[in-house]
Protein backbone atom coordinates (compact mmCIF):
# COMPACT_ATOMS: atom_id res chain seq x y z
CA UNK A 1 0.00 0.00 0.00
CA UNK A 2 2.55 2.26 0.84
CA UNK A 3 4.69 1.56 -2.29
CA UNK A 4 1.47 2.66 -4.08
CA UNK A 5 1.26 5.96 -2.08
CA UNK A 6 4.29 6.81 -2.99
CA UNK A 7 4.29 5.48 -6.97
CA UNK A 8 3.95 9.05 -8.64
CA UNK A 9 5.92 11.05 -5.71
CA UNK A 10 8.98 12.89 -7.82
CA UNK A 11 12.55 12.97 -5.77
CA UNK A 12 14.94 15.92 -6.48
CA UNK A 13 18.40 14.48 -6.33
CA UNK A 14 20.76 16.86 -5.36
CA UNK A 15 24.91 15.64 -5.43
CA UNK A 16 28.15 16.62 -7.48
CA UNK A 17 29.34 13.51 -6.95
CA UNK A 18 27.23 11.62 -10.11
CA UNK A 19 27.74 7.97 -8.59
CA UNK A 20 26.13 9.16 -5.33
CA UNK A 21 23.22 10.47 -7.37
CA UNK A 22 23.28 7.33 -9.49
CA UNK A 23 23.08 5.40 -6.41
CA UNK A 24 20.33 7.25 -4.73
CA UNK A 25 18.00 7.78 -7.27
CA UNK A 26 18.16 4.22 -8.20
CA UNK A 27 17.59 3.38 -4.33
CA UNK A 28 14.29 5.47 -4.32
CA UNK A 29 13.31 4.11 -7.29
CA UNK A 30 13.15 0.70 -5.84
CA UNK A 31 11.28 2.42 -3.26
CA UNK A 32 8.78 3.31 -5.86
CA UNK A 33 9.88 7.19 -6.41
CA UNK A 34 10.49 8.83 -9.23
CA UNK A 35 13.80 10.81 -9.71
CA UNK A 36 15.55 13.80 -11.37
CA UNK A 37 19.13 14.86 -10.66
CA UNK A 38 20.93 17.97 -10.09
CA UNK A 39 24.94 18.32 -9.79
CA UNK A 40 24.93 21.83 -8.14
CA UNK A 41 23.23 23.93 -5.77
CA UNK A 42 22.36 26.61 -8.60
CA UNK A 43 21.28 23.54 -11.18
CA UNK A 44 19.35 22.51 -8.03
CA UNK A 45 16.99 25.49 -7.91
CA UNK A 46 16.25 25.75 -11.38
CA UNK A 47 15.03 22.30 -11.32
CA UNK A 48 12.76 23.15 -8.60
CA UNK A 49 11.29 25.82 -10.02
CA UNK A 50 11.00 23.18 -13.33
CA UNK A 51 9.63 20.20 -11.81
CA UNK A 52 8.31 20.76 -8.31
CA UNK A 53 9.60 17.77 -6.78
CA UNK A 54 7.72 16.72 -3.51
CA UNK A 55 11.02 15.84 -1.78
CA UNK A 56 14.51 17.29 -2.35
CA UNK A 57 17.83 14.76 -1.20
CA UNK A 58 20.44 17.63 -0.90
CA UNK A 59 24.75 17.11 -0.71
CA UNK A 60 25.70 19.75 1.31
CA UNK A 61 29.48 20.13 -0.18
CA UNK A 62 29.17 21.30 -3.70
CA UNK A 63 30.56 23.66 -6.31
CA UNK A 64 28.77 26.94 -7.27
CA UNK A 65 26.23 26.83 -4.66
CA UNK A 66 26.50 24.79 -1.70
CA UNK A 67 23.47 22.84 -0.45
CA UNK A 68 23.12 24.74 2.51
CA UNK A 69 23.04 28.01 0.67
CA UNK A 70 20.23 26.05 -1.81
CA UNK A 71 18.51 25.12 1.54
CA UNK A 72 18.31 28.17 2.50
CA UNK A 73 17.35 30.09 -0.71
CA UNK A 74 14.38 27.41 -0.50
CA UNK A 75 13.05 28.10 2.45
CA UNK A 76 12.70 31.80 1.94
CA UNK A 77 10.82 31.60 -1.04
CA UNK A 78 7.32 31.08 0.45
CA UNK A 79 6.06 29.12 -2.65
CA UNK A 80 9.00 26.47 -2.27
CA UNK A 81 10.12 26.58 1.40
CA UNK A 82 6.91 23.55 2.21
CA UNK A 83 8.90 20.99 0.00
CA UNK A 84 10.45 18.33 2.56
CA UNK A 85 14.63 19.21 1.97
CA UNK A 86 16.62 15.22 3.59
CA UNK A 87 21.04 16.66 4.33
CA UNK A 88 22.78 13.84 2.55
CA UNK A 89 26.31 14.04 4.64
CA UNK A 90 28.85 12.54 5.87
CA UNK A 91 28.15 14.27 9.34
CA UNK A 92 29.19 10.73 11.39
CA UNK A 93 32.11 10.03 10.23
CA UNK A 94 36.10 11.36 9.93
CA UNK A 95 36.09 14.33 7.85
CA UNK A 96 32.65 15.01 8.32
CA UNK A 97 33.53 18.38 10.16
CA UNK A 98 33.31 20.40 7.06
CA UNK A 99 29.74 19.42 6.82
CA UNK A 100 29.14 19.65 10.68
CA UNK A 101 30.08 23.04 10.52
CA UNK A 102 28.06 24.07 8.11
CA UNK A 103 25.17 22.40 9.24
CA UNK A 104 25.05 24.18 12.52
CA UNK A 105 25.97 27.66 11.21
CA UNK A 106 22.70 27.09 9.16
CA UNK A 107 21.05 25.82 12.44
CA UNK A 108 21.43 29.56 13.77
CA UNK A 109 20.35 31.08 10.52
CA UNK A 110 16.98 28.68 9.07
CA UNK A 111 14.63 26.24 10.73
CA UNK A 112 16.99 22.57 10.39
CA UNK A 113 16.25 20.19 7.45
CA UNK A 114 13.52 17.52 7.40
CA UNK A 115 16.11 14.88 7.53
CA UNK A 116 19.67 13.43 7.35
CA UNK A 117 21.24 10.69 5.35
CA UNK A 118 24.26 9.79 6.71
CA UNK A 119 26.43 8.79 4.34
CA UNK A 120 27.31 5.50 3.76
CA UNK A 121 23.96 5.28 2.19
CA UNK A 122 21.80 2.47 4.16
CA UNK A 123 19.13 2.11 1.43
CA UNK A 124 16.34 0.88 3.36
CA UNK A 125 16.67 3.78 5.86
CA UNK A 126 16.62 6.14 3.12
CA UNK A 127 13.48 4.63 1.37
CA UNK A 128 11.79 4.73 5.00
CA UNK A 129 12.34 8.34 5.41
CA UNK A 130 11.75 9.01 2.18
CA UNK A 131 8.19 7.24 2.44
CA UNK A 132 7.66 9.43 6.24
CA UNK A 133 8.49 12.57 4.48
CA UNK A 134 6.33 12.45 1.74
CA UNK A 135 3.23 10.70 3.04
CA UNK A 136 3.10 13.79 5.73
CA UNK A 137 2.86 16.01 3.06
CA UNK A 138 -0.04 14.31 1.43
CA UNK A 139 -2.10 15.25 4.54
CA UNK A 140 -0.83 19.12 4.37
CA UNK A 141 -3.71 21.28 2.40
CA UNK A 142 -0.27 22.78 0.38
CA UNK A 143 -1.00 22.55 -3.32
CA UNK A 144 1.61 24.98 -4.52
CA UNK A 145 3.88 22.11 -5.51
CA UNK A 146 1.95 20.95 -8.26
CA UNK A 147 3.16 22.26 -11.62
CA UNK B 1 75.68 54.74 20.45
CA UNK B 2 74.28 54.47 24.17
CA UNK B 3 72.40 51.49 24.69
CA UNK B 4 70.55 52.71 27.78
CA UNK B 5 71.02 56.59 27.40
CA UNK B 6 68.16 57.40 29.98
CA UNK B 7 69.98 56.29 32.99
CA UNK B 8 73.31 55.90 34.63
CA UNK B 9 75.17 52.77 34.72
CA UNK B 10 74.47 51.16 37.96
CA UNK B 11 76.88 48.20 38.01
CA UNK B 12 80.45 47.97 37.53
CA UNK B 13 82.09 45.78 34.87
CA UNK B 14 84.95 47.29 34.10
CA UNK B 15 86.93 44.20 35.68
CA UNK B 16 85.24 42.89 32.42
CA UNK B 17 85.31 45.35 30.59
CA UNK B 18 81.63 45.02 30.04
CA UNK B 19 79.80 48.39 29.24
CA UNK B 20 75.99 48.52 29.23
CA UNK B 21 76.14 48.81 25.57
CA UNK B 22 78.02 45.75 24.84
CA UNK B 23 75.78 43.58 27.05
CA UNK B 24 72.82 45.37 25.42
CA UNK B 25 74.12 44.14 21.86
CA UNK B 26 75.38 40.79 23.38
CA UNK B 27 71.54 39.49 24.25
CA UNK B 28 70.60 36.82 21.96
CA UNK B 29 67.33 38.33 21.03
CA UNK B 30 66.16 41.29 18.97
CA UNK B 31 65.87 44.21 20.93
CA UNK B 32 63.88 47.77 20.71
CA UNK B 33 64.17 51.09 22.79
CA UNK B 34 61.06 53.60 21.40
CA UNK B 35 59.20 56.47 22.55
CA UNK B 36 56.07 57.50 22.71
CA UNK B 37 55.76 58.52 18.97
CA UNK B 38 56.65 54.85 18.23
CA UNK B 39 59.96 55.44 17.33
CA UNK B 40 63.34 53.10 17.83
CA UNK B 41 66.04 55.47 19.57
CA UNK B 42 67.76 52.31 19.97
CA UNK B 43 68.06 48.67 18.49
CA UNK B 44 70.67 45.88 19.47
CA UNK B 45 73.15 44.80 17.14
CA UNK B 46 71.45 41.30 16.06
CA UNK B 47 68.45 43.47 15.13
CA UNK B 48 70.25 46.06 13.25
CA UNK B 49 71.78 42.86 11.26
CA UNK B 50 68.67 41.34 10.75
CA UNK B 51 66.19 44.03 9.68
CA UNK B 52 68.68 47.27 8.59
CA UNK B 53 69.30 50.20 10.26
CA UNK B 54 65.88 51.90 11.37
CA UNK B 55 66.83 53.84 13.76
CA UNK B 56 64.39 57.10 13.97
CA UNK B 57 61.74 55.38 11.99
CA UNK B 58 58.43 54.46 13.39
CA UNK B 59 58.51 50.59 13.86
CA UNK B 60 55.29 50.13 12.28
CA UNK B 61 57.19 51.66 9.02
CA UNK B 62 60.38 50.12 9.43
CA UNK B 63 59.34 46.81 10.64
CA UNK B 64 55.83 45.83 9.66
CA UNK B 65 55.29 47.80 6.26
CA UNK B 66 52.36 49.74 7.63
CA UNK B 67 51.13 53.48 7.04
CA UNK B 68 49.64 53.52 10.67
CA UNK B 69 50.25 51.88 14.41
CA UNK B 70 48.74 48.27 14.79
CA UNK B 71 45.47 48.22 16.36
CA UNK B 72 46.89 46.29 19.60
CA UNK B 73 50.17 48.25 20.32
CA UNK B 74 51.65 46.78 23.17
CA UNK B 75 53.92 49.41 23.40
CA UNK B 76 52.04 51.91 23.28
CA UNK B 77 49.91 50.04 26.41
CA UNK B 78 52.99 50.12 28.58
CA UNK B 79 53.39 53.56 28.26
CA UNK B 80 50.02 53.71 29.57
CA UNK B 81 49.97 51.56 32.43
CA UNK B 82 54.11 51.20 33.10
CA UNK B 83 53.15 47.74 33.12
CA UNK B 84 54.47 44.64 30.70
CA UNK B 85 52.79 43.40 27.90
CA UNK B 86 53.39 40.62 25.13
CA UNK B 87 51.61 39.96 21.69
CA UNK B 88 52.44 37.65 18.85
CA UNK B 89 53.54 39.51 15.73
CA UNK B 90 54.78 38.90 12.44
CA UNK B 91 57.81 41.70 11.15
CA UNK B 92 59.44 41.68 7.69
CA UNK B 93 63.10 41.17 7.87
CA UNK B 94 65.67 42.95 5.80
CA UNK B 95 65.49 40.53 2.84
CA UNK B 96 61.46 40.90 3.21
CA UNK B 97 60.83 38.10 4.45
CA UNK B 98 58.39 37.53 6.96
CA UNK B 99 59.25 36.49 10.66
CA UNK B 100 56.85 35.38 13.20
CA UNK B 101 57.97 36.84 16.91
CA UNK B 102 57.11 36.72 20.47
CA UNK B 103 57.40 40.00 21.70
CA UNK B 104 57.43 41.45 25.66
CA UNK B 105 57.69 45.32 26.23
CA UNK B 106 59.08 46.63 29.53
CA UNK B 107 59.01 50.51 30.71
CA UNK B 108 62.14 52.47 30.75
CA UNK B 109 62.07 55.35 33.61
CA UNK B 110 64.68 57.99 33.95
CA UNK B 111 65.27 59.40 37.66
CA UNK B 112 62.37 60.63 38.54
CA UNK B 113 60.49 57.31 37.49
CA UNK B 114 58.75 58.15 34.79
CA UNK B 115 58.49 56.44 31.78
CA UNK B 116 61.25 57.74 29.02
CA UNK B 117 60.82 54.85 26.90
CA UNK B 118 59.75 51.15 26.32
CA UNK B 119 62.02 48.53 25.73
CA UNK B 120 60.77 45.48 23.64
CA UNK B 121 62.94 42.51 23.38
CA UNK B 122 61.61 39.66 20.28
CA UNK B 123 61.94 36.31 20.55
CA UNK B 124 62.16 34.37 17.05
CA UNK B 125 58.96 31.67 16.69
CA UNK B 126 59.44 31.72 12.80
CA UNK B 127 60.62 27.74 12.76
CA UNK B 128 57.86 26.93 15.21
CA UNK B 129 55.18 28.83 13.34
CA UNK B 130 56.30 26.76 10.50
CA UNK B 131 56.34 23.61 12.03
CA UNK B 132 52.66 24.84 13.28
CA UNK B 133 51.22 25.65 9.98
CA UNK B 134 52.50 22.51 8.40
CA UNK B 135 51.04 19.95 10.66
CA UNK B 136 47.58 21.96 10.19
CA UNK B 137 48.12 21.90 6.81
CA UNK B 138 48.59 17.75 7.10
CA UNK B 139 45.87 17.73 9.53
CA UNK B 140 43.65 19.29 6.56
CA UNK B 141 45.34 17.35 3.68
CA UNK B 142 44.19 13.85 5.91
CA UNK B 143 40.64 15.40 6.05
CA UNK B 144 40.47 16.06 2.62
CA UNK B 145 42.12 13.05 1.40
CA UNK B 146 39.19 11.01 3.78
CA UNK B 147 36.64 12.61 2.56
CA UNK B 148 37.68 12.07 -1.06
CA UNK B 149 38.07 8.37 0.02
CA UNK B 150 34.28 8.50 1.02
CA UNK B 151 32.80 9.94 -1.95
CA UNK B 152 34.52 6.56 -3.69
CA UNK B 153 33.48 4.36 -1.13
CA UNK B 154 29.45 5.56 -1.84
CA UNK B 155 30.15 5.45 -5.27
CA UNK B 156 31.40 1.44 -4.87
CA UNK B 157 28.71 0.77 -2.48
CA UNK B 158 26.52 2.04 -4.98
CA UNK B 159 27.88 -0.06 -7.74
CA UNK B 160 27.32 -2.80 -5.97
CA UNK B 161 23.62 -2.21 -5.05
CA UNK B 162 22.90 -1.64 -8.55
CA UNK B 163 24.82 -4.87 -9.86
CA UNK B 164 23.03 -6.93 -7.27
CA UNK B 165 19.65 -5.28 -8.11
CA UNK B 166 20.35 -6.23 -11.47
CA UNK B 167 21.21 -10.10 -10.58
CA UNK B 168 18.20 -10.15 -8.48
CA UNK B 169 15.94 -9.13 -11.59
CA UNK B 170 18.23 -9.97 -14.44
CA UNK B 171 18.44 -6.99 -15.63
CA UNK B 172 21.43 -6.66 -17.52
CA UNK B 173 21.62 -2.66 -17.86
CA UNK B 174 21.76 -2.56 -14.23
CA UNK B 175 24.44 -4.78 -14.06
CA UNK B 176 26.25 -2.80 -16.76
CA UNK B 177 25.52 1.14 -15.00
CA UNK B 178 26.66 -0.66 -11.61
CA UNK B 179 29.76 -2.58 -12.93
CA UNK B 180 30.62 0.98 -14.47
CA UNK B 181 30.51 2.93 -11.23
CA UNK B 182 33.00 0.05 -9.59
CA UNK B 183 35.59 -0.14 -12.13
CA UNK B 184 35.40 3.54 -12.41
CA UNK B 185 35.97 3.68 -8.31
CA UNK B 186 38.43 1.24 -8.39
CA UNK B 187 40.24 3.80 -10.78
CA UNK B 188 39.88 6.36 -8.81
CA UNK B 189 40.96 4.90 -5.26
CA UNK B 190 43.76 3.28 -7.51
CA UNK B 191 44.72 6.45 -8.71
CA UNK B 192 44.71 8.63 -5.38
CA UNK B 193 46.63 5.85 -3.61
CA UNK B 194 48.76 6.01 -6.82
CA UNK B 195 49.23 10.00 -5.68
CA UNK B 196 49.63 9.36 -2.22
CA UNK B 197 52.54 7.18 -2.67
CA UNK B 198 53.91 9.34 -4.71
CA UNK B 199 53.63 12.45 -2.35
CA UNK B 200 54.83 10.23 0.42
CA UNK B 201 58.41 8.92 -1.19
CA UNK B 202 61.46 10.44 -1.45
CA UNK B 203 63.11 10.19 -5.02
CA UNK B 204 65.19 10.46 -8.05
CA UNK B 205 63.38 10.84 -10.90
CA UNK B 206 65.03 8.86 -14.34
CA UNK B 207 67.16 11.91 -16.44
CA UNK B 208 65.81 11.00 -20.01
CA UNK B 209 64.74 14.02 -22.55
CA UNK B 210 61.64 15.12 -22.44
CA UNK B 211 60.18 17.52 -25.37
CA UNK B 212 57.65 20.08 -23.49
CA UNK B 213 55.95 20.65 -26.78
CA UNK B 214 55.09 17.65 -27.54
CA UNK B 215 54.03 16.22 -23.20
CA UNK B 216 51.78 19.28 -23.77
CA UNK B 217 50.28 18.82 -26.98
CA UNK B 218 49.68 15.62 -26.02
CA UNK B 219 48.28 16.76 -22.12
CA UNK B 220 46.04 19.15 -24.34
CA UNK B 221 44.41 16.41 -26.67
CA UNK B 222 43.88 14.30 -24.02
CA UNK B 223 41.87 16.56 -22.69
CA UNK B 224 40.37 18.67 -25.08
CA UNK B 225 36.95 16.90 -24.90
CA UNK B 226 36.48 17.49 -21.30
CA UNK B 227 36.87 20.83 -21.75
CA UNK B 228 34.46 21.19 -24.90
CA UNK B 229 31.84 18.84 -22.38
CA UNK B 230 31.94 22.02 -20.11
CA UNK B 231 31.92 25.02 -22.91
CA UNK B 232 35.58 25.74 -22.56
CA UNK B 233 38.45 26.77 -24.99
CA UNK B 234 41.24 24.64 -24.11
CA UNK B 235 44.07 26.42 -26.40
CA UNK B 236 48.01 25.22 -26.91
CA UNK B 237 50.62 27.76 -27.43
CA UNK B 238 53.79 26.16 -28.12
CA UNK B 239 56.34 26.89 -30.75
CA UNK B 240 59.99 26.33 -30.61
CA UNK B 241 61.30 22.95 -29.19
CA UNK B 242 62.52 23.46 -25.51
CA UNK B 243 63.65 20.08 -23.67
CA UNK B 244 64.27 19.23 -20.62
CA UNK B 245 66.11 16.40 -18.41
CA UNK B 246 63.60 13.62 -16.49
CA UNK B 247 61.02 11.59 -16.30
CA UNK B 248 58.55 11.92 -19.09
CA UNK B 249 55.34 9.87 -17.55
CA UNK B 250 55.59 12.06 -13.98
CA UNK B 251 56.33 15.45 -17.05
CA UNK B 252 53.10 14.36 -18.40
CA UNK B 253 51.25 13.77 -14.89
CA UNK B 254 52.28 17.43 -13.25
CA UNK B 255 50.86 19.11 -16.98
CA UNK B 256 47.87 16.83 -16.61
CA UNK B 257 47.00 17.80 -13.59
CA UNK B 258 47.09 21.74 -13.93
CA UNK B 259 45.16 21.61 -17.15
CA UNK B 260 42.92 19.27 -15.52
CA UNK B 261 42.85 22.16 -12.59
CA UNK B 262 42.27 24.69 -14.86
CA UNK B 263 39.28 23.00 -16.19
CA UNK B 264 37.62 22.76 -12.72
CA UNK B 265 38.58 26.48 -11.62
CA UNK B 266 36.55 27.34 -14.95
CA UNK B 267 33.72 24.93 -14.12
CA UNK B 268 33.29 25.96 -10.09
CA UNK B 269 32.95 29.73 -11.53
CA UNK B 270 29.23 30.20 -13.18
CA UNK B 271 29.70 34.12 -14.24
CA UNK B 272 31.52 33.41 -17.56
CA UNK B 273 30.06 30.05 -18.32
CA UNK B 274 30.63 29.41 -22.36
CA UNK B 275 33.59 32.46 -22.29
CA UNK B 276 36.11 30.57 -20.04
CA UNK B 277 39.40 29.63 -21.86
CA UNK B 278 42.66 27.87 -21.00
CA UNK B 279 45.76 28.14 -22.25
CA UNK B 280 48.57 26.03 -22.27
CA UNK B 281 52.04 27.48 -22.93
CA UNK B 282 55.83 26.42 -23.61
CA UNK B 283 58.71 28.51 -23.88
CA UNK B 284 62.55 29.13 -22.34
CA UNK B 285 64.51 31.77 -20.88
CA UNK B 286 68.39 31.77 -20.44
CA UNK B 287 67.87 28.90 -17.88
CA UNK B 288 64.44 27.10 -17.62
CA UNK B 289 62.30 25.87 -19.60
CA UNK B 290 58.67 27.40 -18.62
CA UNK B 291 54.92 25.98 -18.76
CA UNK B 292 52.54 27.80 -18.26
CA UNK B 293 48.79 26.87 -17.94
CA UNK B 294 46.42 30.19 -17.48
CA UNK B 295 42.53 30.07 -17.06
CA UNK B 296 39.92 32.56 -16.30
CA UNK B 297 37.82 30.05 -13.96
CA UNK B 298 37.14 31.21 -10.14
CA UNK B 299 40.38 32.20 -8.98
CA UNK B 300 41.19 32.00 -5.41
CA UNK B 301 41.88 34.04 -2.53
CA UNK B 302 45.73 34.86 -0.99
CA UNK B 303 44.75 32.21 1.79
CA UNK B 304 43.65 29.66 -0.43
CA UNK B 305 46.66 30.38 -2.74
CA UNK B 306 48.96 30.25 0.36
CA UNK B 307 47.75 26.60 1.06
CA UNK B 308 48.27 25.16 -2.73
CA UNK B 309 51.47 23.58 -2.18
CA UNK B 310 51.07 22.32 1.55
CA UNK B 311 48.09 21.29 2.57
CA UNK B 312 46.26 20.39 -0.20
CA UNK B 313 43.78 23.07 -0.74
CA UNK B 314 41.68 23.27 -3.44
CA UNK B 315 39.09 25.36 -5.65
CA UNK B 316 37.05 21.65 -6.62
CA UNK B 317 34.41 21.97 -4.06
CA UNK B 318 34.21 18.18 -3.43
CA UNK B 319 35.82 16.88 -6.64
CA UNK B 320 39.04 16.52 -5.11
CA UNK B 321 41.56 16.16 -2.26
CA UNK B 322 44.09 18.71 -3.83
CA UNK B 323 46.54 16.17 -3.60
CA UNK B 324 47.50 17.02 -7.43
CA UNK B 325 48.70 20.22 -7.05
CA UNK B 326 51.07 18.84 -3.90
CA UNK B 327 52.35 15.51 -6.50
CA UNK B 328 52.70 18.40 -8.75
CA UNK B 329 54.94 20.72 -7.23
CA UNK B 330 56.63 17.68 -5.92
CA UNK B 331 57.63 16.60 -9.35
CA UNK B 332 58.76 20.04 -10.54
CA UNK B 333 61.17 19.92 -7.28
CA UNK B 334 62.24 16.50 -7.84
CA UNK B 335 63.36 17.80 -11.54
CA UNK B 336 65.33 20.48 -9.86
CA UNK B 337 62.05 22.90 -10.78
CA UNK B 338 59.62 25.41 -8.67
CA UNK B 339 55.66 26.16 -9.56
CA UNK B 340 54.38 29.46 -8.52
CA UNK B 341 50.68 30.55 -8.94
CA UNK B 342 49.39 34.05 -9.78
CA UNK B 343 45.85 34.03 -9.10
CA UNK B 344 42.54 36.71 -8.26
CA UNK B 345 39.24 35.72 -6.92
CA UNK B 346 36.97 35.87 -9.84
CA UNK B 347 39.53 36.14 -12.40
CA UNK B 348 41.38 33.54 -12.87
CA UNK B 349 44.90 31.45 -12.07
CA UNK B 350 48.20 31.50 -13.66
CA UNK B 351 50.31 28.43 -12.70
CA UNK B 352 53.82 28.79 -13.91
CA UNK B 353 56.18 25.71 -13.50
CA UNK B 354 59.84 26.84 -14.14
CA UNK B 355 61.86 23.83 -15.11
CA UNK B 356 65.95 23.37 -16.12
CA UNK B 357 66.24 22.89 -20.18
CA UNK B 358 68.36 21.15 -21.56
CA UNK B 359 71.48 23.08 -23.29
CA UNK B 360 69.75 23.68 -26.66
CA UNK B 361 73.48 22.50 -27.96
CA UNK B 362 72.60 19.25 -26.83
CA UNK B 363 69.64 18.43 -27.85
CA UNK B 364 69.09 15.70 -30.03
CA UNK B 365 67.49 16.91 -33.38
Amino acid sequence: MENSTTTSKKVLVVDDEKDVSVYLSRVLEEGGFRTTCAADGEEALRAVERERPDLITMDLSMPKLSGVRSYQTLRSRPDLASIPVIFVTGITGIGGARDTERFYRTRRQVPPPDGFIAKPIDPEKVIDLARKLTSARREEPVTLCKT
Amino acid sequence: MTALAYEQPTHDFSAANLSSERLFDAVPYWITIQDRDLRVVNASARLIADFGNHLGEQCYVAYKNRTEPCSECPLQRTFEDGQEHTSQEALFDARGMPRHVLAKTAPVRNHAGEIAAVMKVFVDVTEIRTLQNELAGLGQLIGEIAHDAKNILDGLQGGIYIVNLGFGKGNQEDIRVGWGMIQRNVGRLSSMLMDMLYCAKKRSPRRMPVSLPVALREAVELFTPRARQFHIDLQLKAADEVEILGEPEQIHKLISNLICNAIDACRADPEKQGAHCIVAAVSRDELDAIIEVEDNGIGVDTATRNGMFTNGTTTKGSAGSGLGLLLSQKVASEHGGAITVRSEQGKGSVFTVRLPARHPKSVIS
